[in-house]
């Protein structure tokens, strides 16, 4: 059986669109026009992926997310018209797991797609050996490689790229990251994350200031690109 | 006798008169430095009153009650004169705005449609290499239309003077990463060298706007630049400041618009395709931040280079006692 997803969206060009799209790579679309009508498709089609509007006539869509936090641990993303990550933070506060901001590239979308569906495996037993392009790292055993040769970190650094290999793929903000690995006294302590992930940049990168591993969202946070494996 | 006694009388009252007389001046001196120390029209009758209470001539009410008509004619003169340089400032603005969107997105907007019908056209015979190539031709220009419209929203936010920056501690490398990434399609047949130096001290700045500062320098050194130039993108500290410089080669700006390229609307040239909205969008958010933005020219390696200034915070806070290096 394929893989379903619930979209939640009101513009029916929109939904047209995601649904030939979404059908093209494979998945079972099934549509809902309003909040209310989203909640409801959750609920009986059971999806593996929801992607939920913002912008909806009956309610607003970080109320739906809430609703479906209360009982669902559906992995959701997030469709922003608006350009203000403010809307985008909010929402990945409220439980979404990653977001597109409108317009899309459909390739991106799909990536997002994948990462949830990977994610949630994940959640049933994680993968020890994690692989993107050069990079390998070995969670089991703790031992970090670029194209073969070994990198040494410090347990810090570890750390960070230990929680961005855990959501390979989605994106974290710098609040996340900040509790993970520094603990939740430091939730605000923006400069130790931009150092460190400046410096793992160093160590894991081919070229620090031009990353292809570990992205920026700007104003938001980062994620750990899932390449193919060279 | 009596000579001396009306003297001496006729003195005392002189000196009795001009200290009554100094004591009104000092009054009246203290009374106009009051009311010049008013903060609008309404604080200005507050004083006024104020300074009136206890006199009871009233020819000298009479006479404030006209010089105050007198002032608040000219200050209403002054608003509306003011008001109508603003409103005819946005009029402008306007219209400005609107011939860009009609120029700029036509063309762009003209390639996605007749690509699109094409594609949609039943009884054209297409092989795969043309459906390829229509489509990438829709992606592309879809993209720059997408650039315009972000161009604009920018324009029209720093007009309205909405632009609140969201400051947070950022690292310069970060940015330049995250710009050179966005601007990767418009970068493809251009030698990108990018050298930041060591050791930069974190910037208390908005992220977004300043990556979008980048991204508009960068895309704008490409347009102006054809294939096969050098563009530079290099961060160093001086003094004060961060400097950050984005040059390239195969270009040039004529001596007399080195500062007119930051002006709204301005284009560097009829053939060149845009909205003459990114330099001056790159301005207005650099003002924003406290730094400040030059183009200056290259003669020696034929090329045009723009440096940013970012002022270097003195409060960055240490990395603390908890790090493991």
């Amino acid at each position: 059986m394929n893989d379903r997803i619930v979209v939640v969206e009101d513009d029916p060009q929109m939904r047209r669109f995601l649904k030939t799209g979404l059908e093209a790579h494979g998945y079972e679309v099934a549509e809902a026009k309003t909040g209310r009508e989203g909640l409801a498709a959750i609920v009986t089609r059971l999806p593996e992926v929801v992607l939920l509007d913002l912008a909806l006539p009956d309610m607003e869509g970080t109320e739906v997310l809430a609703e479906i936090r209360g009982w669902s641990k559906v992995p959701v993303i997030v469709l922003s018209a608006r350009t203000q990550s403010d809307e985008k933070i909010k929402a990945l506060d409220l439980g979404a797991n990653d977001y597109v901001t409108k317009p899309f590239d459909m390739g991106e979308l799909m990536a997002r797609v994948r990462a949830a569906m990977r994610q949630k495996i994940a959640d049933k037993g994680a993968e020890p050996l994690f692989v993107s392009g050069r990079l390998k790292v070995d969670l089991l055993r703790r031992v970090v490689t670029v194209g073969g040769a070994e990198v040494r970190l410090s347990p810090r650094e570890y750390e960070l790229l230990k929680v961005l290999v855990v959501n390979a793929g989605m994106v974290m903000t710098h609040p996340m990251l900040l509790r993970e690995v520094w603990g939740p006294a430091q939730a605000e302590e923006s400069t130790y994350l931009r150092i460190f992930v400046g410096r793992l940049r160093h160590k894991i990168e081919a070229d620090p200031a031009r990353p292809k591993l570990i992205v920026t969202e700007p104003g938001v946070g980062y994620r750990l690109k899932v390449l193919a494996e060279e | 006798m009596w000579g001396l006694g009306l003297a001496a009388v006729i003195s005392a009252l002189a000196l009795w008169h001009i200290r009554r007389m100094r004591a009104r001046y000092e009054a009246l001196l203290s009374a106009a430095r009051e009311i010049n120390a008013a903060t609008g029209p309404e604080d200005v009758r507050r004083r006024v009153a104020a300074c009136l209470t206890g006199i009871t001539d009233a020819r000298v009410h009479a006479a404030v009650a006209a010089m105050l008509a007198v002032a608040e004619d000219r200050e209403n003169l002054r608003a509306e004169a003011e008001n109508a340089r603003v409103l005819a400032g946005t009029e402008k603005f306007r219209a400005a705005l609107l011939s860009s969107v009609s120029h700029d997105f036509r063309t762009p907007l003209g390639t996605i449609i007749g690509a699109a019908t094409t594609l949609a056209s039943s009884d054209a015979a297409l092989d795969e290499q043309t459906r390829a190539s229509l489509t990438g031709m829709i992606v592309q220009a879809a993209g720059r239309l997408n650039r315009y419209v972000r161009n604009i929203l920018d324009v029209t936010t720093l007009q309205a003077g909405g632009l609140r920056p969201s400051l947070d501690w950022v690292d310069l490398e970060d940015v330049a990463g995250a710009a050179l990434a966005a601007v990767e399609d418009a970068l493809t047949d251009r030698v990108v060298l990018v050298s930041i130096a060591e050791g930069l001290p974190l910037l208390r700045l908005d992220f977004v706007l300043i990556e979008r500062v980048f991204t508009n320098l960068l895309e704008n050194a490409a347009k102006f630049s054809p294939p096969g130039a050098v563009i530079e993108l290099a961060a160093e500290q001086r003094g004060d400041w961060v400097e950050v410089t984005v040059f390239n080669t195969g270009s040039d700006i004529a001596p007399d618009a080195l500062d007119k390229v930051f002006d709204r609307f301005f284009r560097g040239g009829s053939e060149i395709t845009g909205t003459g909205l990114g330099l001056a969008i790159c301005r207005g958010f650099m003002t924003a931040h406290g730094g400040a933005i030059f183009a200056e020219r290259d003669r020696a390696r034929g090329g045009v280079r723009f440096r940013l200034r970012f002022p270097v915070a003195e409060d960055m806070p240490g990395m603390g006692h908890s790090e493991d290096e």
